[in-house]
């Protein structure tokens, strides 16, 4: 017998009570796990789409403008880089890579982008993770398209299945007889044939259709030619100079075995940033400003899901502080029984800190499995990879805080039971 | 030869001199002041304090018990002064008094066994000799179902738990407050012959407060309160 087993006998008098509150403290520290979990597993998500490039170069208006579009694919880019640029651009560095994309066609609404085949060969979508193919192989010919693993799954595109694009970010479908009818131009005269479906990245690469860019060329070539009155299909032949557009660079230095970080890379960065026609981004950077303008609004989920566990602890305060009035003749007989203040004072102290561990103890479990499941979903729903998984720093310090409130809410409880009268509850001692 | 030494005698489990102590008057209470000069009772003796409701038999109890504190005189427990600074009254009421109520005052949740062992967590006696000590004494109070809770006894049941408690922790006294106003005569009867065999058996004084009259005639010393107090109450 310990006062320990009091506290415990004691709560289990109470068991409903002692449930209930213990399952408030739970779910508002499942809450704020959660949201911590989410926020981190939000900005790793995120961090996994920027893959190894180490520098995007676009004619967009900013540097996030560029990493939003080139590689999450926000909208197409506004403007092309000159061939020209891109040449000076190739040239101006001993790159690892230098990977040409080009934005502006899409198929029922997901984006395509055209590319070259070290897209696939150099680019990794995710540090560490290069691509790998569920099903077919990467496109080596014009006219053949490769799917992202969630673009695949909605769809229900099989490889050898033959489509059209469509100019700008509208939605065309094979045989779709009412073309007009989506928004912009679709290249009906020229089908492309699923050859690959990549394995999910969880990245937004995943909702990307990829072809070629000289496809994507003659498309546009063909379009010119048509407004130039010439008949007939596009050969890569046919291709001018200016047809050659593309609307992103990819770059990557060279690094050190084993290490993707290059000690060139801020100086060749700060000697692009020079050059005014174009704009030059570091992903990695870019998305972290990115979480800082929207960590604000990140900010205000935290603060209420601490003023729910806040709130939890005051619920505790409230129950115990309810029971008083059968506790106080418990504790009123304990002291009689030789059990000083302090220890009473103790007793009840335990009993609340030991509320809130358990809330916190179910509260990190549910969520676990709730982030677990989540994750689970949204991978299998929506093609991301959301990592929020268990953090035992931060289910250290939510655990340690539920305490101390439970702690800070047992204080008037127990501030009652060390006042209680043994006199008037032990009538008629009294 | 020489005259043997005179063994030192045992202090008295209760001893109070020049008692007094007044509870000040409050609004719409009058002023209530108890003094007792002399009160001593011994290891394994026993009395009955007699008085009327309201004559100050709670307050005396209280006092006994440190629950209160006098403005003047003293009250050793088994010769240690309750009110001395250096003594510490919550140990020492765990450790020389035992208290049997007359609503039992048994901690619900708990089966009788854990409310002897509750006791024995604040007195002195060594923690490995709580069990034997627990289940022994439930044994001889016939309580064989030690692990049922106390709510599953009967109501002569938990009298005797409650006896049980009074006396595990070897106390020099037991203080028994009205512990026969919930019973009926017969059922009164046997439970202080069941209070004065086991308190004389562990060789605890006993202190029984009652008001009631018919308990007069089992009892060798019995004490008038409004004889033994300068009770006074200032209007």
């Amino acid at each position: 017998m310990t006062d320990f087993t009091i506290v415990l006998r004691s709560l289990r008098l109470r068991l409903f009570s002692t449930i209930v509150t213990a399952l408030l403290v739970a779910t508002s520290a499942g809450l704020l796990l959660s949201i911590l979990a989410l926020r981190n597993a939000g900005k790793a998500a995120f961090e996994r789409g920027s893959g190894n490039a180490h520098l995007l170069v676009s004619a967009d208006q900013s540097p996030l403008v560029a990493v939003l579009n080139g590689l999450f694919y926000a909208n197409p880019p506004r403007a092309p880089l000159s061939r020209a640029k891109v040449t000076e651009l190739r040239q101006s560095f001993p790159w690892d890579f230098v990977v040409e994309t080009q934005l502006g066609d899409s198929y029922r609404g997901f984006p395509v982008l055209a590319t070259t085949p070290e897209f696939f060969a150099k680019f990794e979508p995710t540090l560490g993770e290069p691509w790998s193919l569920a099903s077919g192989k990467f496109f080596d010919e014009n006219m053949q398209v490769v799917l992202g693993a969630a673009a695949a799954r909605e769809t229900g595109l099989r490889l050898g299945a033959k489509i059209v694009l469509t100019h700008g970010s509208g939605s065309s479908r094979e045989g779709s007889a009412d073309a007009s009818a989506h928004e912009g131009h679709v290249h009906r005269e020229y089908e492309f044939e699923v050859v690959g479906i990549l394995d999910a990245t969880g990245s937004a690469h995943d909702r990307a259709l990829f072809v070629s860019l000289e496809s994507s060329w003659i498309l546009h070539a063909h379009d010119r030619r048509e407004r130039e009155g010439i008949e007939g299909k596009v050969t890569a032949a046919d291709l001018l100079d200016d047809d050659r557009k593309i609307t992103g660079l990819l770059l990557r230095l060279p690094t050190r075995s084993g290490s993707s970080v290059s000690g060139a890379l801020q100086q060749v960065f700060d000697t692009l940033r020079r050059d005014t026609s174009i704009t030059v981004a570091q992903p990695a950077d870019q998305i972290d400003k990115l979480f800082a303008i929207v960590s604000n609004i990140d900010g205000i989920f935290v603060a209420l899901a601490i003023a729910t566990l806040a709130s939890s602890a005051v619920a505790i305060l409230l129950s115990m502080v309810n029971s008083m009035a059968e506790r106080r003749r418990q504790i009123a007989i304990l002291r009689v029984l030789g059990a000083s203040r302090a220890r009473v004072f103790g007793i009840v102290l335990t009993e609340a800190m030991l509320i809130g561990l358990a809330g916190a103890a179910a509260g990190i479990l549910v969520s676990a499995v709730a982030l677990h499941l989540a994750t689970a979903w949204i991978r299998a729903s929506l093609g991301l990879i959301i990592s929020a998984d268990f953090d035992p720093r931060a289910s250290i310090l939510v655990a340690a805080g539920a305490v101390l409130l439970a702690a800070l809410a047992g204080l008037v409880p127990a501030t009652l039971a060390y006042r209680t009268s043994v006199s008037k509850q032990l009538r008629p001692l009294g | 030869m020489p005259p043997a030494a005179s063994a030192p005698n045992p202090p008295c489990a209760l001893s109070i001199q020049a008692l007094s102590f007044e509870y000040p008057a409050r609004t719409g209470t009058p002023s209530f002041h108890l003094g007792i000069d002399a009160f001593e009772l011994s290891r394994a003796s026993e009395c009955l304090l007699v008085g009327r409701s309201g004559g100050g038999k709670s307050t005396f109890l209280q006092l006994v018990a440190g629950l209160l504190e006098p403005q003047h005189g003293s009250i050793h427990i088994d010769g240690i002064d309750l009110f001395a600074p250096s003594t510490n009254r919550d140990l020492l009421r765990g450790a020389k008094l035992g208290f049997v109520f007359q609503t039992f005052n048994l901690l619900a949740g708990f089966s009788a066994l854990e409310n002897l062992l509750v006791a024995l967590m604040f007195s002195a006696i060594p923690k490995a000799e709580w069990m034997d000590r627990s289940t022994e004494l439930l044994a001889k109070l016939g309580i064989e179902s030690g692990h049922a809770r106390v709510e599953e006894l009967s109501v002569g049941q938990q009298q005797r738990v409650a006896i049980a408690r009074a006396l595990v922790c070897k106390p020099a006294l037991v203080l028994a407050d009205e512990p026969t106003a919930s019973l009926d005569p017969e059922n009164a009867r046997v439970a202080i012959a069941l209070l004065r065999e086991h308190c004389l058996a562990e060789g605890a004084a006993l202190l029984v407060v009652s008001h009631d009259p018919s308990l007069v005639p089992l009892f060798a010393r019995v004490e008038q309160l409004a004889l033994l107090a300068r009770e006074q109450v200032t209007r």
